[in-house]
């Protein structure tokens, strides 16, 4: 895996390929991000608790 | 206010003008940097021309001081994923989001922009609007702030979970 780097003053464009520490710090953010975001039985728990809102 | 201009590098000095990066073949790699952003931007517009992802991840800004340290936390920003049948959303503090998720493997491809402006000192302010070439997952917003430990000096765009790979489209940025 690599990233694509320009310099913006000079136009100069580099791949760099990725380390594995970036991978894995990259893996360890995502996992952060996953284990924040509701589960889908949450979400379907809230909707419901919406529809029951609206149904009065 | 004067204008400080230079023939090969662009405008120099603080300015009304805008200035354009170079646009890059959104084809390849899981991010795409953009450094050496000049300490007297106010305004940056990241701009994307068809641009797809190998996965389904979602874009994520991140922005960067110094030589280069991308900050990777303490961001406050959401995003929407719009589709026909309905919605969805997520927050993030990694990074400003658009959207929730993006249709894999060019299937859907994406144009827009992201504006990031500077609020005060080394505050940043975001939002983002996105369309897609599909009614699923079509539509991306975003919305958010960060602040920075120093003055911002790069823009990388890449995705949530860092190992989807663009794979088609143009970005490119205007500063001002």
């Amino acid at each position: 895996m690599n990233r694509i780097q320009i310099d913006v003053i000079t136009g100069e464009r580099q791949v760099i390929e990725l380390t594995a520490e970036e991978v894995a710090q990259a893996q360890a953010q995502y996992a952060a991000w996953l284990a924040a975001q509701p589960t889908k039985e949450e979400q379907i728990a809230k909707l419901q608790a919406q529809i029951d809102a609206l149904k009065g | 206010m004067a204008l400080e201009l230079n023939g090969t590098t662009g405008v120099q000095g603080n300015s009304g003008a805008f200035v354009a990066g170079t646009a890059v073949a959104s084809t390849s790699g899981t991010s795409i940097d953009f450094t050496s952003i000049p300490s007297w931007v106010k305004r940056i517009t990241v701009m994307f021309d068809a641009v797809s992802l190998s996965g389904s991840s979602t874009i994520r800004i991140q922005l960067g001081t110094g030589s280069t340290t991308y900050t990777t936390s303490g961001y406050v920003t959401f995003g929407v994923t719009f589709s026909t049948g309905g919605l969805g959303g997520a927050t993030d503090t990694g990074g400003f989001v658009i959207g929730q998720n993006h249709t894999a493997g060019g299937v859907t491809t994406y144009g827009g922009s992201c504006v990031i402006t500077n609020v005060t000192g080394n505050n940043w302010s975001y939002m983002a609007v996105m369309g897609g070439s599909s009614t699923t997952n079509g539509g991306q917003l975003g919305g958010g702030s960060v602040p920075l430990g120093a003055a911002l000096t790069a823009v990388r765009v890449t995705t949530v979970n860092g190992t989807d790979t663009f794979d088609a489209g143009t970005i490119n940025i205007l500063y001002e």
